[in-house]
């Protein structure tokens, strides 16, 4: 009996072994991002997708164009493709309430009014999450006005940030937003849901690949990190290389937020366990 | 108050050249060490001035950048590295070499039974707990070895605690022959009578 794959092979280019393990090394070096053997078959049919758009005849044509695409978009493309950029407003917000109860009262105690407190989203996708953030400081915290609090968020990917700094999002993204803070934060857009001006001005967004040291320099003197959700692709060593860049990235003393199922305890003994509002969050140490 | 981030300006793109990040390894600021062990990733050249630094480097964060860098590298080059410095510092030092021979154990494995076979009983020792953990199928059978073949009784005792970690242990044949290498050693027999209560062999 033919497998799945072998059936496919009459449509579709068939990668010899040694195509998809220099593809795979290319991807994983330049993203972090590693797949196991049982997903091959899923990231030959991704591939396959993206050479017939780009009309690419032979797995060497289409390496090419991804190795020497000096912008990236390429790479972006697939790393669209391979990984799930889905989020939505509010999504692990218990996080959230983490932030507005005891990081930042925390943060706050040290630093005098008026001075800058600077949170990261990184990655922010389609900027669900750096907006949430924003909402929930703004209706919860009530020492929000006494402090400049600059939101960034940063992803690798190029489009999904377009689609942040439009703010154009769909019922669905919304699901999870009181109709209340719904009718505050957006204005209706047809079917969609438009975020106000105020919070679309006040959000900074920056294409940053996580593992790409000199791009991560642009970061410094962060206080709160949110890393959720993406380095559940990576394997052991990108996770390790990523957790040390974000340190770097981090105020002395400064937090990180990891998504549910990520524990910093096989990445890194660089940080502290910090237990807010029912869940654990990761302190780097005002001094190493 | 929300404000926007003023656009932060391009990160100069800070010139690399090895010789030069070496030498920072042992530079008197940490941060300067700290970029040096992550600016030499991949630079299979320098990993033992990595290892040799690891060795002597008192800051955790220095320490961390060390060791992504060179598990990042791994090979059976740095796997015997790794273990040669050992025990040349603090507790902190000897987990950290453990969790990095864990973390690349296809090049870890090879070198177990050369440090089984030293003179050195904190070699033997390391293995040990090395075998302890490490995702490897041979791992059991190096430390059923152990079990009949190690002179020191509390590192044979290390053996028993791992094979008791790992999930195919079935040894109760080993753990017998073990016991009656101590006869006179009551915790060995007490640890294989409770162990081999529980795999349900009397004994
Ligand atoms: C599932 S989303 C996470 C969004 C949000 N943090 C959440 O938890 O809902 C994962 C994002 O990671 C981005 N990504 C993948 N590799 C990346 C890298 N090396 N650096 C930065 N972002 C990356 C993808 O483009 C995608 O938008």
């Amino acid at each position: 009996m033919m497998s799945a794959e072998r059936a496919g092979a009459a449509v579709f280019h068939d990668f010899t072994p040694d195509e998809y393990t220099r593809f795979y090394e290319f991807f994983y070096q330049k993203t972090g991002i590693s797949f196991n053997e049982k997903k091959a078959y899923f990231v030959k049919r991704r591939l396959q997708e993206r050479m017939s758009v780009r009309e690419a005849t032979s797995f060497r044509d289409y390496f090419a164009m991804l190795r020497f695409d000096l912008n990236g978009v390429e790479l972006q493309q697939l790393v669209n493709l391979l990984t799930v950029n889905e989020t939505y407003f509010l999504r692990e917000d218990y996080q959230f309430d983490a932030l507005v109860q005891g990081i930042l009262p925390e943060i706050a105690k040290e630093r005098t009014p008026g001075r800058v407190i600077r949170i990261w989203s990184m990655p922010c996708s389609t900027g669900e999450e750096p907006y949430s953030i924003a909402i929930h400081i703004l209706e919860n915290w009530r020492r929000s006005d006494e402090f400049a609090i600059e939101i960034c968020g940063s992803d690798i990917d190029s489009v999904v940030l377009a689609k942040a700094r439009e703010g154009r999002y769909s019922a669905r993204s919304v699901q999870r937003v009181s109709p209340a803070l719904r009718r505050k934060y957006f204005r209706p857009a047809g079917e969609d849901f438009q975020i106000c001006d105020e919070l679309r001005e006040s959000i900074d967004f920056s294409a940053i690949n996580l593992i790409d040291r000199i791009a991560m320099a642009r970061m410094r003197d962060v206080d709160v990190v949110f890393c959720r959700n993406l380095l559940i692709y990576f394997d052991d060593v990108s996770r390790r290389e990523a957790v040390e860049l974000i340190y770097e990235s981090m105020a002395p003393g400064g937090f990180i937020c990891l998504g549910h199922s990520e524990s910093m305890s096989r990445m890194s003994s660089l940080f502290r366990p910090r237990k807010f509002a029912g869940t654990i969050v990761y302190q780097k140490p005002q001094r190493p | 108050m929300l404000v926007k981030r003023s656009e932060s300006a391009e990160p100069a793109v800070p010139h690399f050249d090895e010789k030069t990040s070496v030498r920072d390894l042992d530079d008197a600021d940490p941060a300067l060490r700290r970029h040096a062990a992550q600016a030499l990733r991949g630079v299979t050249a320098v990993v033992d001035d990595l290892c040799r630094r690891l060795a002597v480097e008192p800051e955790r964060d220095v320490r961390a950048a060390l060791l992504s860098n060179l598990i990042g590298q791994k090979s059976a080059e740095v796997a015997d590295l790794l273990a040669s410095i050992f025990d040349k510092g603090d507790a902190a030092l000897r987990n950290e070499v453990m969790e990095a021979l864990w973390s690349m154990p296809e090049e870890s494995i090879d070198k177990m039974p050369v440090l089984l076979a030293s003179p050195d009983r904190k070699q033997r020792l390391l293995a040990v707990n090395v075998l302890s953990e490490i995702p490897h199928p041979h791992a059991v059978e190096l430390l059923e070895q152990v079990l009949l073949s190690e002179p020191d009784v509390n590192i044979c005792l290390g053996a028993v605690d791992g094979l008791t970690h790992t999930d195919d242990f079935r040894s109760a044949g080993r753990l017998a022959q073990f016991a009656a290498r101590f006869p006179e050693v009551d915790q060995v027999q007490f640890v294989v009578r409770s162990l081999l209560r529980s795999l349900g062999e009397p004994r």
